[in-house]
């Protein structure tokens, strides 16, 4: 027989015989890699196990939810519980690299699907009178142009505090970026308690208290000041954190190239910052645009107030969903549209 | 008062900097005459950029003398915007302005602060981007260029102004070893042109070929000064050989 070479620090004391080559023939000693016994993840995982739970749950659902004469407290517990498991039971799956992702897809389905129909069966919704008042749109004859009147009015509202808050926030942004203790302090100030005053707190104060210092405001007039002040605020520091990304070398090879302080920040920083700018002022501006219903509060009558006097005269609150619905169709675009241009110049910013 | 000189273009007076309270700079003194090409050297954190700085006023000296042409420009009177314009400066990291093509970075400067006409300056621009050897780079972008190339960019950017001076702050550093010749041989060119030039550098080569002397900065002075033969071959000071003997 003939045998391999061993390594020389082992070919003296060891005398290879057949007996030995044997003994090396039994498996090897296990792996570190190799659990002992199978985890418990392991077990959870297999099909046979989610099957049988989901057999379990399909079990709970029919005997142990809550029926007509189960006691209040009870129910509570029930379906707490049975949502829980099934939550649960769908992570379980969704967590686990390894199942098929048309499986996934189906179990996401499945628990928006049981979620719902737990809604639809203990909510005590009565569908019947839901749709009487809130979706009852023969009653709401001639209330379409009545509210498109009230959209004009916060297209407007927010068109105008939208240019405003974009200076104000350029303006604070700029001067902030200049460095002076003594003026940031003033401008942190601002910006501190502009964002930490609530919208409608703001635009109240603006509209009833202001007259007794003797300015009096109309009520569009006095929404378009909170909204550009207010906003202003959050568009300051977007454009904060836009300037900032922009590398301090830029600044100075401007500075050394003979520019001066305002060339350097309107030809060299400000056309790179803009594009850091552009996705969270959007969001700002999204977030303006929403507050503007804020000031049907100080009676201008933009969209949410027309629709409430619309509900006032017709008795009815459809004239609401008619303004949600507005305000979706209006904003859900928007929304789509910054997360766009931030994918489109995230892919610009590589010129850096 | 300086000697009014003609053929000194800038003369330093000892020059400190503080940054807060760490002393970089202690005291340097020099003078660049017209056309010399001056190589400075010196262990790293020894206060060589910050003497390259301090120069042109990208750091404010602490104390200390910096007369161009006969006027301290460390005097609150003097408008450092028209003496930066007589003083290019090319950096480490190029610093190219990356929302601008190669063409649009040359011509800013000399628009804005020449008001020269679009035409003029594309006329001027394009040039110097030939000169470079990147007159078919021009309308490209920073990011579509190599390091190199944009280092070169950077050079006919500072060149476009027509400054009387050149800093150059470790120009080749930051660059991959094949990219270094190109860009050192525009600064060749430079140099045999009869460009004052100030260069931080490690490059022995270059240094060799084109610098008139060579500036050994260590912990913020001036330790040994002399032509490049002169430092090269037989260091004096104890600071220069063992720095030579680092980089060698």
């Amino acid at each position: 027989m003939c045998f391999p070479k061993v390594l020389p620090c082992l070919e003296t004391p060891f005398v290879i015989d057949p007996i030995m080559s044997v003994q090396t023939a039994q498996p090897p000693p296990p792996s570190r890699f190799v659990r002992a016994r199978p985890g418990w993840l392991y077990v959870i995982r297999r099909y046979e196990f989610i099957v049988l739970t989901l057999v379990l749950l399909v079990g709970y659902a029919a005997f142990l939810l809550p029926t007509a004469d189960t006691p209040p407290a009870l129910r509570l517990i029930s379906i707490g519980g049975f949502i829980l498991l099934v939550l649960a039971w769908c992570v379980n799956i969704l967590a686990d690299g390894e199942k098929p992702d048309w499986l996934k897809g189906l179990v996401a389905l499945g628990f928006i699907a049981t979620l719902g129909w737990l809604f639809y069966r203990y909510s005590g919704t009565k569908w019947d009178r839901l749709s009487k008042s809130f979706f009852n749109f023969q009653k709401m004859r001639g209330a379409w142009p009545e509210l498109l009147k009230g959209l004009l009015v916060t297209l407007e509202l927010s068109a105008v505090s939208a240019v405003f808050a974009i200076i104000i926030g350029l303006v604070v942004a700029v001067l902030r970026s200049l460095g002076n203790r003594t003026l940031n302090i003033f401008l942190i100030a601002y910006l501190d308690i502009f964002r930490s005053i609530p919208m409608i707190v703001l635009m109240v104060v603006i509209y009833y208290a202001l007259p007794y210092v003797g300015i009096s405001l109309k009520s569009v007039t006095a929404a378009i000041v909170a909204l550009s002040v207010g906003y202003g605020a959050y568009a300051a520091e977007a454009f904060r954190s836009g300037i900032e990304s922009v590398h301090y070398g830029q600044t100075e090879a401007a500075r050394a190239l003979g520019l001066t302080r305002f060339q350097t920040m309107r030809l060299v920083i400000l056309p790179q910052a803009i594009r850091v700018v552009i996705p969270p002022l959007t969001g700002v501006l999204i977030s303006m645009l929403k507050d503007t219903a804020v000031a049907s509060v100080v009676a201008a009558p933009e969209l949410l107030k027309r629709a409430r006097e619309v509900y006032v005269g017709k008795a009815n609150p459809t004239a609401l969903v008619m303004a949600a619905m507005i305000y979706l169709v209006i904003l859900f675009p928007l929304a789509r549209f910054s997360n766009l241009l931030e994918t489109r110049l995230k892919g610009r910013l590589r010129r850096r | 008062m300086s000697q009014e000189n003609a053929d000194v273009m800038i003369e330093v007076i000892d020059l400190h900097k503080y940054f807060k309270e760490v002393h970089v700079l202690k005291g340097v003194s020099t003078q660049i005459t017209r056309g010399e090409v001056v190589a400075v050297m010196g262990p790293s954190g020894g206060g060589k950029s910050t003497f390259l700085r301090c120069m042109n006023r990208l750091e404010e000296p602490s104390s200390g003398q910096i007369i161009v042409e006969g006027i301290d420009i460390t005097s609150p009177y003097v408008d450092i915007n028209k003496v930066r314009t007589e003083i290019g400066m090319v950096f480490q990291l190029f610093n190219l302005f990356p929302h601008l093509t190669a063409i649009e970075n040359v011509k800013l400067a000399p628009m804005h602060v020449r008001k020269m006409s679009n035409k003029n300056a594309t006329e001027r621009g394009m040039a110097l981007l030939e000169k470079v050897g990147l007159g078919n780079k021009a309308n490209n972008y920073p990011d579509q260029l190599s390091g190199g190339q944009q280092q070169r960019v950077a050079i006919a950017r500072a060149l476009a102004m027509q400054p009387q001076i050149m800093f150059f702050d470790e120009p080749t550093s930051a660059l991959d070893p094949e990219m270094i010749g190109e860009v050192l041989e525009v600064m060749e060119m430079m140099a045999e042109e009869g460009m004052t030039m100030v260069v931080v550098s490690h490059e022995m080569g270059f240094i060799r070929e084109a610098a008139d002397r060579v500036l050994m900065l260590a912990d913020g002075l001036i330790v040994e000064e002399g032509s490049p033969q002169d430092i090269f071959n037989n260091p004096k000071q104890q600071r220069t050989q063992d720095f030579l003997g680092k980089i060698l």
